[in-house]
Parts: C-alpha cells; sequence; structure tokens
C-alpha cells in the first residue's frame, strides 16, 4: 500500500514508536520507583512496630527486663529472656489486652501498647494496621481488634534473624521471633496503598498517552514540513518529465539538504533544457538549409514546365537544380558526419601520425584554391607526432585551411605551423583575413552559426566545417580553439595528445 | 505592376524573377537586406517579397524600417516555418507569409490577392461596364469577345482599373508598368494609352491634361 510505502509514513511510524517506548521506559520506571518506595516505607513502619512489640515483650535485660521480672514468681522466670507462654490460661480474647489475670508479661504487654499505641491498631477497614502475638508455640496470645482470623503462625525461625516481612493477598506482614515459637506478627492491609498505585500508575498512563498524542501531531506537523520541498521538486519533475522544460523549482529553501537538491536538479533542468533548446534550433537550422535548395529546384522546375521557354533557360533550370542538390548533398553528409560522431557509432582508428606530414599532404591539396584567389601559403612544419585517425585528422587540416583561404583578403597569405607543446602535439592554421568579431567568436564553433550569412552560402559551405572539425578533434580527445583579434586575421589551433607508446586509451 | 524580390540565394532569385517576369509582372531584384531597404523605400512597388535571413540587415530590420514610410503589401519567403516566426511576421507589418519551398502557384495566387486587396478591390475579377478583366488569366474581353492586348497595355489597364475613380499620373504609371531594367522614353505610356483606346473604345480612359489618365 502506497500508504506504507511513504516516507511521511514511515517516518511518522518510526518516530511514534520511539515516542512510545521512550514514554513506556520512563512511565514503567516512575512506577516501579513508586512502588517500591511505598513498599519501603510500609516495611519500615512494619519493622518499627514489630521491634516495638517485641521490646515490650521482652524489654532489653539491662534497662527494662530486669526490674519487671523479680518480683514474678512464675515457673519460667528463671528461663531469663524466654516469655512464659505454657502458663498462660488459654487464648487471649483479642482486642482485650488487659486481662487481670495474665501474667506480668502481657500486664507488659497491654501497658505497652496503652493508650496510644492501641489507637493505631483500632480502625478497621483498608489500610488498617493488626499484630498477632504467639507465645510458645501455642495458640495466639494475643492479637488486636481487627487483626484477620487467619494469620498463620510464622515458619520456625531463630531469635538472631531480623524481622522479617511476608505477603499474603492484600495484606503484609511483618513478624520477628523472640524465641522458640514465640513471634510477633504486625500486619498492614495494603489495600490502599495498592489502589493509590494503581491510580499513579494510571495518571502516568494518562499523561503518557497525551505526551504521545501531542508528539505525533508534532511529529506529523514537522516531517510535513520538513517535507515539503520534495513535493514542490516532485512536482517540478513531474512537469519537466512531461516536456515543460522551462520548470524549476526554485525553492525559497537553500541551506537544507533539500535545497541543495532541488538546486541541483534545477541545474540539471536547466542543462537539459539548453540541450533540447539547441537541439530544436540545430533541427530547425538543418531544415531551413535544406528548405532553400529545394525551393530553388521547385521554383525552377515549375517554371520549365509552366511556360513554354527555350532550351537555353531549360538548361539554367537544369543547373540551377544541379547546385541546389549538389549542396543539398553537401548538407545531408555533413549532417549524417556530425550525427555519427555525435553518436560516437563511428569508431577511430588510432594510429601513429605526424602532424606536419598530414598538413604538408593537405597545403598540396588546397593549393589550386588558394592560387585562384592569389594566396600564398606559409608553412613552418617540424615533426609533430600524435595518433589519430589519419583521414579525419586530414580532414580538419583541409577544413581550416579551406577557411583560412576563403576568408582572407585578395593576394593575402595562410600560415600553417606544426610544433609540440606540454599538452601534445600542436597545429596553427592563421589568416590574413578581416578577423572575427568578439561577439562572434565564442559561437564559431557552433553549428549553422554564421558570422556573415552571405559570405558562407556564396562560397558553398552549409555552416557546419568548423562544428565538425571540432567534435572530430574531441572525439580524439584534443582541442580546437581559436583566437582572433578584427582586422588581423584569424588562428585557429588544433592539439592532440601525444600518447606514449603502450599508453593507448581505447577509442572515444 | 511591379514588384520587388529581395532574396539572397541568386538561384531561388533568378527563378522568382522569372517566374514573376513570365507572368506579366515587372521585376526589380536586390540580393541583401540594404539593397532591398533602399529600393523599397524609394519606389512605390506593388508588392514586395522579403526573404528573412539575408546578409546585411535581416528581413526582420527591413520590414520594421520600411515600415516607417510605407505601406507596400509585404510577402515574407522564408525556410523557417515555426509558427512563433509566422506570429511575428505578420505583427512586424508583413502582410502575408510564405514558407519555402512553396509552389509557384500558391506565389503568384497571394501576390494577386495581396495586390487586390491594398487597392481595395476584393473581388478578383473587374468589370468596367461592358469590359471585363481576369487578373488570374490576363484575358480581357468586350462585349464577351477577347480582346488582344500586349503586356504592358494589359498591365496598364490593369492598374488603371483597380485604382478606378482615382487619377493615376504619369509616374505612377512609369513606377508600376516599368521596371529598373526598361529603358523608356516617356512618350511610350502615350502610346500604349493610344492603342489601348483604340481596342476598348475612346472613352474608357480619360485623359486629364498636364495630370494624367483615369478610368471613371
Amino acid at each position: 500500500m502506497k500508504v506504507f510505502r511513504s516516507i511521511r509514513w514511515r517516518l511518522q511510524f518510526w518516530y511514534a514508536l520511539l515516542l512510545a517506548l521512550v514514554l513506556a521506559g520512563f512511565g514503567l520506571s516512575a512506577y516501579e520507583i513508586q512502588r517500591t518506595e511505598v513498599t519501603r516505607s510500609t516495611d519500615a513502619e512494619l519493622e518499627r512496630r514489630v521491634g516495638n512489640l517485641a521490646r515490650l515483650l521482652r524489654p532489653p535485660p539491662p534497662v527494662a527486663g530486669r526490674p519487671r521480672r523479680p518480683p514474678e514468681d512464675a515457673p519460667g522466670a528463671a528461663e531469663g529472656d524466654e516469655l512464659p507462654g505454657d502458663d498462660l490460661d488459654g487464648p487471649p480474647e483479642p482486642g482485650r489486652p488487659r486481662d487481670p489475670d495474665a501474667p506480668v508479661r502481657r500486664e507488659n504487654l497491654a501497658l505497652g501498647l496503652l493508650p496510644e499505641e492501641l489507637a493505631d491498631y483500632s480502625t478497621d477497614g483498608p489500610g488498617k494496621w493488626y499484630y498477632v502475638i504467639w507465645l510458645r508455640n501455642g495458640p495466639a496470645l494475643t492479637r488486636s481488634a481487627h487483626s484477620p482470623a487467619d494469620v498463620p503462625r510464622p515458619e520456625r525461625r531463630s531469635p538472631r534473624d531480623g524481622p522479617a516481612v511476608r505477603v499474603r493477598g492484600p495484606l503484609r506482614e511483618g513478624y520477628l521471633a523472640l524465641g522458640p515459637g514465640d513471634f510477633v506478627v504486625v500486619g498492614h492491609d495494603i489495600t490502599a496503598d495498592l489502589a493509590g498505585l494503581h491510580r499513579f500508575g494510571w495518571l502516568m498512563a494518562g499523561v503518557a498517552g497525551l505526551v504521545l498524542i501531542l508528539g505525533l501531531v508534532g511529529g506529523h506537523w514537522l516531517v510535513g514540513r520538513s517535507l515539503r520541498p520534495i513535493a514542490e521538486i516532485s512536482a517540478a519533475a513531474s512537469l519537466v518529465a512531461a516536456g515543460r522544460l522551462d520548470q524549476r523549482i526554485a525553492t525559497s529553501d537553500t541551506e537544507s539538504e533539500l535545497g541543495e537538491l532541488a538546486a541541483v536538479l534545477d541545474a540539471t533542468f536547466a542543462r537539459l533544457e539548453a540541450a533540447f533548446v539547441r537541439q530544436a534550433r540545430f533541427t530547425a537550422d538543418a531544415a531551413h538549409e535544406l528548405r532553400t535548395p529545394l525551393a530553388v529546384m521547385l521554383m525552377h522546375t515549375q517554371n520549365a514546365l509552366a511556360v513554354t521557354c527555350g532550351a537555353e533557360e531549360h538548361a539554367e533550370a537544369l543547373a540551377a537544380c544541379q547546385r541546389a542538390a549538389q549542396r543539398m548533398r553537401a548538407l545531408t553528409e555533413a549532417l549524417l558526419r556530425l550525427a555519427r560522431l555525435d553518436s560516437g557509432a563511428q569508431p577511430l582508428s588510432r594510429v601513429p601520425l605526424d602532424l606536419a606530414a598530414r598538413a604538408a599532404e593537405g597545403i598540396e591539396l588546397v593549393r589550386p584554391l588558394a592560387d585562384r584567389r592569389g594566396i600564398t601559403i606559409r608553412a613552418e612544419l617540424p615533426p609533430a607526432p600524435c595518433t589519430g585517425d589519419p583521414e579525419q585528422i586530414d580532414q580538419v587540416i583541409t577544413n581550416l585551411l579551406t577557411n583560412a583561404i576563403e576568408h582572407n583578403r585578395e593576394h593575402g597569405e595562410v600560415m600553417i605551423s606544426t610544433r609540440m607543446t606540454p599538452g601534445g602535439a600542436s597545429l596553427t592554421v592563421a589568416d590574413r583575413g578581416p578577423g572575427i568579431a568578439a561577439d562572434h567568436l565564442p559561437h564559431v564553433f557552433e553549428r549553422f552559426y554564421r558570422a556573415d550569412a552571405s559570405r558562407s552560402r556564396a562560397s558553398g559551405g552549409v555552416g557546419l566545417g568548423l562544428a565538425i572539425a571540432r567534435a572530430i578533434v574531441e572525439a580524439h580527445g584534443g582541442t580546437l580553439t581559436v583566437a582572433s583579434h578584427p582586422g588581423q586575421g584569424a588562428a585557429f589551433t588544433m592539439t592532440l595528445p601525444s600518447e606514449k607508446l603502450g599508453d593507448r586509451t581505447a577509442a572515444v | 505592376m511591379r514588384i520587388l524580390v529581395v532574396e539572397d540565394e541568386p538561384d531561388l532569385l533568378t527563378g522568382i524573377v522569372r517566374a514573376l517576369r513570365t507572368a506579366g509582372y515587372f521585376v526589380d531584384t536586390a540580393a541583401d537586406g540594404d539593397e532591398g531597404l533602399f529600393k523599397a523605400t524609394s519606389v512605390d512597388y506593388d508588392a514586395v517579397l522579403l526573404d528573412i535571413m539575408l546578409p546585411g540587415q535581416d528581413g526582420w530590420t527591413v520590414l520594421k524600417r520600411l515600415r516607417q514610410s510605407k505601406k507596400t503589401p509585404v510577402l515574407m519567403l522564408t525556410a523557417r516555418d515555426a509558427s512563433a516566426d509566422r506570429v511575428r511576421g505578420l505583427d512586424t507589418g508583413a502582410d502575408d507569409y510564405l514558407v519555402k519551398p512553396f509552389d509557384l502557384p500558391e506565389l503568384l495566387a497571394r501576390i494577386r490577392a495581396l495586390i487586390r486587396r491594398c487597392a481595395g478591390q476584393p473581388s478578383p475579377t473587374i468589370e468596367l461596364g461592358a469590359i471585363h478583366l481576369d487578373p488570374v488569366a490576363r484575358r480581357v474581353t468586350r462585349d464577351g469577345a477577347a480582346v488582344v492586348l500586349t503586356a504592358r497595355e494589359y498591365v496598364i489597364l490593369e492598374y488603371l482599373a483597380l485604382h478606378r475613380g482615382e487619377l493615376v499620373t504619369r509616374s505612377d504609371l512609369y513606377e508600376h508598368v516599368f521596371d529598373e531594367n526598361d529603358d523608356t522614353l516617356s512618350n511610350l505610356i502615350d502610346v500604349h494609352i493610344s492603342n489601348l483606346r483604340k481596342k476598348l473604345g475612346h472613352d474608357l480612359i480619360a485623359t486629364r491634361r498636364g495630370l494624367g489618365y483615369s478610368i471613371e
């Protein structure tokens, strides 16, 4: 399902889970601490009360015990600390500490408990306190008014052990062995404490739930806020994908990671659009260049067919058609060549060659053209070894030479030179023509770009020669650059990497 | 009818010129924008065929500058076929737009329509009482019978008929029925007018002495 794959909902889910875990951990800890605290204070109170009762029943020998024992003539008196449980007359009535027949130690007990301490045991209901005292393994000697009837005698344990605590249902009982079979048990009904704990627990749960809801709502808002640029990016990218290449994300948020992403995407869209615009212009230019010769052919054939004209006019029409067809052939060949270079479908052969030797051949090729225009070619050709496709490099050289001759002044001269540079083998063709204006200079390698439309057309060029030359040089991993000052001619420099033997890269 | 063709492709220029001359127009030519603008502003052409991609000033500039002084109908002739280019051409002041390559009959029909519209003559044929002119076939009939006219005579008649009711001066006629290559003497106009009167009746064309001619 989409909603579970959405980043927003996944973030929300994990955020909720983490928050719930933190809240649960915090709540449970608080509850546990509270519970421990309640238990600890209850146990402390139990121990205090057990201690009190024990002190009453068996006063410390040096201080309180001795003065009380000698007046007693009971048989158990000689047994020291031991309570005379056997000579007690039956089980004492609960809540009646003052039994006139009771031995002295019962008297002690009753005396010690009166009156304030008894009051602690007088209330009933949840939270009540009670005590039960056993002597000599007999039935309970005495018990407080509200003690449950079923309080069992604790397990046998040594008087040397300290007070202990046991739990029976809602009752928590502290007990202490005073001697074999003698026990003091003080109990406390912790129902009220437990209820308080539960209330506390529910309060914690409620607060945690509230915090969770607030956290989730806030998190939802925060996640939505931080993901909003993604929606913008997505919307803009969809428009671009649908062909609206002029769309940009243009987010106001430029600092965050998403802002950076948006900027990168915008730059990509801009390059994409520029490429499309270039491609569209190239196609339009190519169509334009093909249309003009087509118009010539159509015009002349229709002229020749529509009217009765003489053989001379027919011949003229045919000649015009031939020129148009030749121009279209040159154009289609150039376009095909460019397309092959663009796609990289035409593998380049990389063989060692000398630019100087290729240049010398190129000069011979263009010499008739130069002679016709009265142009001198001066050459300065030291060896410049490099690697490349000889046929293609020849084409570049011929193209540069032809341009230099055609864009020269009458009886001017063309300089061609080679040299080795750190970048590789380089060849420069310079003319003494009118040069190229600065605003045209960056565009001379563009397809169909013409600084002057008439000149190129008159000389039969199709406006692709330099574009092809640069494509060829770049396919070789080299560079083709131009430098020109108006009035002082232009110089085109081709630099090809001269690779060392065994360091040949694959054909580009 | 005199037309200026501004086109930098020589073969296309000669083709258009030949076709237009065959169709009975008098044609001037210009191979770049500067020459085209100069000619278009110095002569009242019946129509200008203007290429856009021109050396010197391009067609847009020529059109814009021409419109500052002249109402000459302009037919843009270009290989640019994008709708934006057509809109731009028409909005700059062109009267029509034809994309290369074009068919000759369409070019001629558009030129005829352009001249007709410009003269405020919506109907493709012209009636002058008993005389009937068919500019497409360049044929004249009088009471249903064909009248044979020379090319120059026909053009003079058509020009006067298109400007019916107006005074057409002799220099107007010189501008519109001769081209830059004609080397004519002024009295030739009178010869053609007199020939027309012989063939079509003496009442058709009135002479305003010292001013020119008109067809009422």
